[in-house]
């Protein structure tokens, strides 16, 4: 099945999906972010990210916290405005679950149409999903930056193994090695790949028999605020029900028994000592031993 | 006194179940079975092989493709009949034991692969009680129909079969789907809009899924969620024709569209409100009685061909110039016989309860139908 213009049941022609193919000299890799609300993250995750990937895709949803200029004043820190873009996505976009399942997935208020009229943005040969909240490890830039060479000769799916980190403050944060998330976050950026409508959320859709690409166990983590609202894009949070949403079960029992002064099974604490901010510290190749030594 | 014992329900009728698909060919019926396949329920092998109507494969099963044609040719009835009294032809079958046994123990075979087997078929609406009866004891039976609008349904219908006249098809439609609604009802049911499952297939397959009480939904992976979306061909859309173009009477037309009206307004589960029902039953009544106009007007040309074909299979074989020369009369009671005895025949193959495994016997069923000649 190959990928297709979609236009939206809403008429809006500037929001049509409209593919391109990669454009000859744009590099190997895109990092597609589709955020709301991340300034607090940003300063995280773009500056690892611009240095495994030659571009980033930013598609702000309606954030109301200055997202995008956050993401313009790191990435001008870091010298390579030339390789950000930023949009605006201007439509409310179905939360995960049963919103997600009532919203046709060709309206501009779907996450599965909202996900393809991002990633037709990319131009390069491959496409990386990445979320707002993702901090990618020394280790984890250096296998990045050495895809961009190794996946030239193949079509292949990237997973990337991902830890959730709980931040209570610049100086702790506590690490889950009881759930380990190994999904697809790249493949290239060819007509066959796309992403269609799921049960709970959007799913990428690849032809079958491909060779994955496996990043190493401490290749990023994900961060999640304590003293946020890490479950605001689900429309409802009954994760038990569904053996798809155990991971989020997960979470969603770690956050509230950190929040409530509990250390859950398989949940490491992590202390900065020195000056250095707890996730910084993460980011070293020795933090893996956090996930590792638990998981 | 002693309370009368409860006896508890068996557990296999819990975690055991049977979907079956009731519905008229070239309805969907295909995409959604192969869907709910993806999603992980088990179809009984071997099917029958994809041809040219069906590239992508029936997802039906061939042992139950063979034993419902077998059971039809006994009754006398088509796949798409028109005829209201076809259901009391088949009617007597749901209480043959022989032929119930040996569908319970293919059912009961079934089971060893998993506890959603699936069961697709166009000739299955004519056996609804019998398929019942059959599960009684290994699992609940659950029941889905794919909303087709009946246009596209016989446009399709005339595209890939050889060609019934478009006002046969329209009253094929309205008969089977007429009486598999009434059929189905008190059973765990869903509606499924053909629409739906083009336009937004994860939320129709959500939505079956709750209305037969299935959990193919809550176990899906990934993997399966993708073959899903790999199933639906963006090509397969609406067709172009109009009742007009199709030369379908006015009659039928207004019957037909009342009847999918009724249909639109059940939910997925095919609980609605009396109103709804007893149009249903109206528009069943209304049918019979169209029907019944058409076949009583039709009947010097019925006589007329049975008299034909009657004469042509005597006279083509037995006459000779110096033979008596054969009355109609005379016709009739010799072609009498030969029904008599075709009929017998066959009544005892079918209560010998004997077999019939899908690798053996007639050759490979491969459509619902004649073909087109390509």
């Amino acid at each position: 099945m190959l990928r297709r213009d979609i236009r939206n049941r809403e008429g809006l022609e500037a929001f049509d999906v409209q593919w391109r193919d990669p454009e000859p000299g744009a590099g190997m890799l895109t990092a597609v972010l589709r955020v709301k609300n991340e300034a607090e993250s940003l300063p995280w995750v773009i500056p690892g990210l611009l240095r495994a990937v030659e571009s980033i895709v930013l598609i702000d949803n309606e954030s109301d916290d200055g997202t995008p200029d956050v993401a313009r004043q790191v990435t001008k820190e870091q010298r390579a405005e030339d390789r950000l873009e930023v949009l605006q996505y201007p439509f409310a976009v179905s939360r995960c679950g049963p919103e997600h399942l009532e919203t046709p997935p060709d309206s501009v208020s779907s996450l599965t149409y909202f996900y393809n009229w991002s990633f037709s943005r990319v131009r390069t040969r491959y496409c990386l999903k990445w979320d707002g909240d993702m901090v990618l490890t020394v280790d984890g830039e250096r296998a990045f930056d050495e895809l961009r060479w190794q996946l030239e000769g193949v079509d292949g799916i990237i997973q990337i193994p991902r830890y959730p980190v709980y931040v209570e403050s610049a100086d702790v944060a506590y690490v889950d090695g009881g759930v380990t998330n190994r999904e697809p976050w790249g493949w290239p950026n060819k007509a066959s790949f796309f992403h269609g409508k799921g049960f709970e959320w959007e799913i990428p859709l690849w032809p079958e028999g491909l060779p994955f690409v496996r990043l190493p166990e401490w290749t990023c983590f994900e961060l999640k605020w304590l003293d946020a609202d890490e479950f605001q894009h689900w429309s409802n949070v009954g994760f038990e029900n569904h053996t798809r949403t155990g991971r989020k079960a997960r979470e969603w029992s770690v956050f509230h028994g950190l929040r409530d002064g509990r250390l859950p099974p398989e949940v490491q604490r992590v202390v900065s000592a020195g000056p250095d901010h707890v996730i910084d510290l993460l980011r070293q190749p020795d933090a893996a031993r956090y996930a590792r030594d638990v998981g | 006194m002693f309370a009368e014992p409860c006896l508890p329900v068996p557990r296999s009728l819990v975690l055991n179940r049977l979907i079956l698909i009731a519905g008229a060919s070239r309805s969907g019926t295909s995409l959604f079975s192969g869907m709910l396949n993806a999603l992980g329920a088990y179809v009984p092998q071997p099917e029958v092989v994809p041809d040219d109507t069906n590239p992508r494969g029936f997802s039906e099963p061939r042992w139950v493709v063979e034993y419902h044609a077998k059971l039809l040719r006994t009754v006398g009835v088509q796949v798409a009949d028109a005829r209201p009294d076809a259901w009391a032809k088949t009617a007597e079958i749901a209480h043959n034991r022989s032929l119930r046994v040996e569908l319970e123990r293919w059912v009961r075979r079934q089971f060893r692969h998993g506890d959603h087997v699936l069961v697709k078929d166009p000739r299955l609406l004519w056996f609804i009680p019998l398929w019942v009866r059959a599960a009684d004891r290994i699992a609940t039976p659950r029941f889905a129909t794919v909303l087709r609008h009946p246009l596209e349904v016989i446009q399709s219908q005339q595209t890939y079969y050889v060609a019934w006249h478009p006002n046969n098809r329209a009253a094929a439609w309205l008969n089977t789907m007429l009486f598999t609604e009434r059929a189905t009802r008190g059973h765990l049911r869903a509606f499924v809009p053909y629409d739906e499952l083009l336009g937004d297939w994860m939320l129709a397959l959500s939505r079956a899924n709750a209305a037969m009480g299935l959990q193919l939904v809550e176990n899906a992976t990934a993997s399966q969620m993708r073959l899903v979306n790999q199933l639906v061909d963006p090509s397969l859309r609406r067709s172009d024709a109009t009742w007009s173009s199709l030369g379908v009477d006015q009659r039928l037309v207004d019957l037909t569209e009342d009847v999918w009206a009724l249909f639109n307004q059940l939910n997925t589960a095919g609980t609605v409100g009396t109103e709804t029902i007893t149009g249903l039953d109206s528009a069943r009544a209304a049918y019979v009685e169209l029907y019944g106009f058409a076949e009583t007007t039709a009947q010097s040309s019925v006589f007329a061909a049975q008299r034909a074909r009657l004469w042509s299979l005597l006279t083509a074989s037995r006459w000779s110039p110096n033979q008596t020369p054969l009355t109609p009369t005379m016709a009739a009671q010799k072609l009498a016989a030969r029904a008599r005895r075709t009929g017998l025949r066959a009544l005892r193959q079918l209560g010998s309860g004997s077999s019939s495994d899908g690798t053996t016997g007639p050759p490979p069923v491969t459509s619902t139908e004649p073909q087109r000649p390509q």
